[in-house]
């Protein structure tokens, strides 16, 4: 094993242990302080844990596998942890990585990897969403790679060794080809629709009875702008919050439905809802969220639970978002940067010393200059933050320029918003059974393993 | 009320619950902006003298919002050591957050007085300064915020508060209440407040069914007062007049023996060890020397098991629940998942354990307050009274309202009955009301 350019070279390496042709190949963070000292990976107080507590869970054995590290010794920083947002420990994970465990993955065919914790999965695979895609199997360039929390995590914070004793158990499923994998198999039928064929689909709908699933997308200023419903899995359609006539015919809907509606986060459609002048039966309401609260053990977000339970992908409000939203944000503070602003009053500050010196703020006109300027050099600078910084400014710059526009959906091209807002509406029909079933089983199965 | 995990009861209590958070959620609270902007002056003042007080005592001056430079006082210059050896996230310097200074409050005078500065600097950053910002000019000129509730982000089932947190104002200080003077209603309206007298001691002793907890609740009688004849070896002078039960001398209001008696109970309700109930015990010297010490703190819980033996076995039922299942759950049902019982070292099942700590009666507590609130719902809806009567806040176990000034009584009798009569325990229920005109000034 030989050290990569940017190695610190102030510990030891620490080679990979186990079973060389072991069908299973663990690559946990970095070394540690007992690993340093023993030479081996996973010999401190994780690898107990690792021994004793996890690998049973999977039905593995410490000598039947494999354990490398995606650095390869212990890194120079405090408490020996690298931090995955800094550059600097982004760039020494990359090199060390490349030049030690991935290279040796190459020589390696047909096992299943599992990397654990964050460093590792970005030293594998940087697209891995850990905290989505964790103890879920995925096929990438390396073969096929299951990515899990990191077994310390569980010893730092107990909470967490919920998840991660799910992960092994998952593990030990695959392994024994026993672990069910949602798939997605329907398709995507989602549509606007409008007054006429609200109307026509109200006349013709004959079973109030099963479950209507609804979720509502608003604007920056938090007016509504549109509302989704789901009556069959693998459909979606949205009304327009404006299309009045739509939604006096949605709230008919309402008010004959006698099955369940399905929303996701009701505390905060409610509300929406409530501004579209829509009234929703109260006790027909189910909220999904608090339904995968009340469960414990699964992440609360929908599309978290959607790609988790059902295997629906589904896109980030973020993502959806950000690239229409930026353009419109960059030529506002380029258009902002050509006023004249006033310089900023001058304050007095005390010194440790006790003495008091003056203190120049900087003007609104350098601050946007010097973000406009940067961003032109790293166009990944996120001009959302910069604006959240200048909060103290916005009123100002506001009274100047007009309305920030910010990230809103009003920016997004109508086409994707109908994906966006139908799909939600989609899982949610499709996440209650789910959650339902494993509602039942708490009762039946006193396990902390209830399957989707 | 059933004996293993229900999820199915416990939406339906939470669900029971939804129609007057939402309504809250709507409703908002109001706020006299002018009364934040002359705490923010004040705020300010008072933050400018502790730093010529941390001058006084140490002959520097520290700005005292820089991590760096209090850090540099404490630790080199003062020669202060760390409770628990903790550098910040960078590495570069000691921590100087509150928990790491809290650990260290009783070895130095200054020590208090940044921890003073911190919880100005927070009032003024969390509530003083963005409550004005957030707050929404209503139809009829007044100003309004809209705290966002959430269901889901306590396991115990307490409501969480964000934007701004209302539910984490400091309870008993002067400064927190200062904060809460702000909240004001219209003229001819009052804020009245219901809370639930201590509720979590109360399903502790129902759950445990210690003998001597359920006699002292049976009885009328105050908690805190009997454990502090108990640990501060007092005579026993109690006596029951038509006022209720007194307790000579167990002062109740100064630092007498009845605020650090109360500080015992809770941190063992909570299962907090001693180290953590010195942390919240008083900063109090005597001839240079700290009152309360790691010893006697803990002298004090071993005092409170002896008292209260139930408590300790019943901890012992919810230990074993949770060692056998990897979750426990409490008197409604709801579930809290501890699988780091599962670990091969002892010291991570210890603090798995410890967080079953009160979960039972938290829950249980909750489970009360939630079903109080949607038979006050339905009340106030039947009763056609919503344009007279807003509930405004969940409390943990207090109910905020505002209400005209004509019904506020009846409001305070019929939430209290609500809350004596909503779950059928083995110690009654009590509970007790006040009104005011701004939030601050209520006096329960």
């Amino acid at each position: 094993m030989d050290r990569c350019t940017l190695c610190p070279a102030k510990h030891n390496l620490v080679p990979p242990s186990g079973l060389e042709d072991s069908r299973v190949l663990f690559i946990g963070e970095a070394p540690g302080k007992d690993e340093d000292r023993l030479g081996q990976p996973f010999v401190g107080k994780t690898g107990e844990e690792v021994n004793r507590h996890y690998l049973p869970l999977a039905g593995l054995r410490r000598e039947s596998v494999r354990f490398d590290n995606a650095i390869g010794c212990l890194p120079d920083r405090p408490q020996g942890r690298l931090d995955i947002h800094r550059d600097t420990d982004k760039s020494l994970l990359l090199s060390c990585s490349s030049h030690g465990c991935l290279e040796r993955l190459g020589e390696t065919n047909g096992r299943v990897i599992v990397p654990m914790g964050v460093l590792a999965c970005y030293a594998l695979d940087p697209d891995i969403n850990l905290e989505l895609q964790h103890g879920i199997p995925l096929e990438t360039s390396w073969g096929t790679v299951f990515p899990m929390y990191h077994p310390a995590g569980g010893l730092h914070e107990p909470k967490k060794m919920l998840m991660i004793r799910n992960d092994w158990v998952r593990l030990g499923k695959y392994l024994k080809g026993k672990l069910k994998l949602p798939v997605d198999t329907l398709g995507t039928d989602y549509q606007e629709i409008g007054a006429d064929d609200l109307l026509t689909d109200y006349l013709e709908c004959n079973d109030y009875t099963r479950p209507l699933a609804c979720d509502t997308e608003v604007t920056r200023k938090r007016e509504p702008f549109c509302l989704s419903y789901s009556m069959h899995p693998g459909t979606g359609r949205l009304i327009r919050a404006e299309d009045k006539d739509a939604i006096e015919i949605f709230q008919c809907l309402l008010n004959r439905w006698e099955g369940p509606i399905l929303l996701h986060n009701w505390l905060f459609d409610s509300q929406v809802v409530e501004k579209m002048g829509l009234v929703f039966p109260h006790k027909r309401i189910i909220d999904t969220m608090v339904r995968a609260y009340h469960l414990g053990n699964l992440p609360q977000g929908l599309k978290a639970l959607a790609y988790r339970l059902l295997g629906m992908q589904m896109q980030d409000f973020d993502d959806l978002v950000t690239p229409y939203s930026t353009p419109l944000c960059l030529s506002y503070l380029r258009e902002a940067v050509n006023h004249e602003w006033p310089k900023p009053e001058e304050q007095t500050v005390r010194d440790p010393e006790g003495n008091w010196k003056l203190y120049k703020p900087q003007s609104m006109g350098t601050k946007l200059k010097r973000f406009l300027t940067e961003y032109q050099k790293h166009n990944d600078k996120d001009v959302f933050q910069a604006w959240d910084n200048w909060e103290d400014d916005h009123k100002q710059i506001e009274m100047v320029c007009g309305e920030w526009p910010g990230k809103s959906i009003q920016h997004v091209p109508m086409d994707k918003v109908i994906t966006y807002a139908c799909r939600d509406a989609d899982s949610t029909l499709r996440l209650w059974p789910v959650l339902q079933g494993m509602t039942r089983q708490v009762r039946h199965r006193l396990s902390e393993h209830w399957d989707g | 009320m059933g004996s293993g995990p229900s999820i199915k009861n416990v939406q339906k209590i939470d669900s029971m619950a939804t129609p007057m958070i939402l309504s809250m959620a709507k409703t908002g609270l109001q706020i006299d902006v002018d009364h934040f902007t002359r705490l923010e002056k004040s705020l300010i003042e008072d933050m400018d003298k502790l730093t010529e007080q941390v001058h006084t005592l140490t002959g520097h001056y520290v700005n005292l919002a820089s991590g760096d430079q209090v850090s540099d006082l404490l630790f080199k210059r003062l020669g202060l050591k760390q409770a628990r050896y903790k550098l910040t996230q960078s590495g570069d310097r000691e921590s100087v957050e509150d928990e790491v200074l809290t650990a260290i409050q009783h070895d130095h005078p200054v020590v208090p007085l940044v921890l003073d500065h911190k919880e100005l600097s927070k009032l003024l950053g969390t509530y003083v300064r963005p409550i004005p910002k957030l707050a929404v000019r209503t139809k009829l000129g007044t100003w309004r915020v809209f705290p966002q509730l959430s269901g889901t982000r306590v396991p115990s089932g307490r409501y969480a508060c964000k934007a701004p947190n209302l539910l984490a104002i400091p309870a008993r200080t002067d400064r927190g209440n200062e904060v809460r003077k702000g909240f004001i209603t219209d003229d001819g309206w009052v804020m009245v407040t219901v809370d639930e007298s201590q509720i979590e001691m109360r399903v502790a002793a129902h759950s445990s069914e210690d003998p001597t907890l359920i006699s002292i609740y049976t009885n009328g009688e105050d908690i805190y007062s009997d454990f502090a004849i108990f640990a501060f070896k007092l005579p026993d002078k109690r006596y029951k007049d038509e006022k209720g039960w007194h307790y000579p001398g167990v002062d109740r209001q100064g630092k007498g023996p009845h605020y650090p008696a109360k500080t015992c109970v809770l941190a063992c309700i909570y299962d907090v060890s001693a180290k953590g109930l010195l942390e919240q015990m008083p900063a109090i010297f005597e001839n240079g020397r700290p009152v309360w010490t790691e010893d006697k703190c803990q002298d004090f819980i071993n005092g409170f098991y002896i008292k209260y033996p139930g408590i300790i076995k019943d901890r012992r039922r919810y230990h074993k629940m949770a060692r056998q299942f990897g979750f426990c759950w409490d008197m409604w049902g709801r579930i809290l998942h501890v699988a780091a019982v599962r670990s091969v070292h002892s010291w991570v099942v210890g603090a798995a354990l410890r967080e079953v700590g009160n979960f039972p009666y938290q829950g249980g507590a909750n489970g009360t307050f939630k079903l109080t609130m949607g038979a006050m719902w339905d009340d106030i809806e039947q009763s056609n009274m919503l344009d007279v009567v807003h509930p405004l806040l969940p409390v943990h176990d207090e109910l905020l309202f505002e209400a005209r000034e004509d019904v506020a009584d009846e409001l305070i009798e019929a939430v209290k009955y609500r809350f004596e009569t909503c779950a059928p325990l083995r110690v009654p229920l009590v509970a007790s009301g006040a009104k005011a005109q701004s939030w601050g000034d209520l006096q329960k």
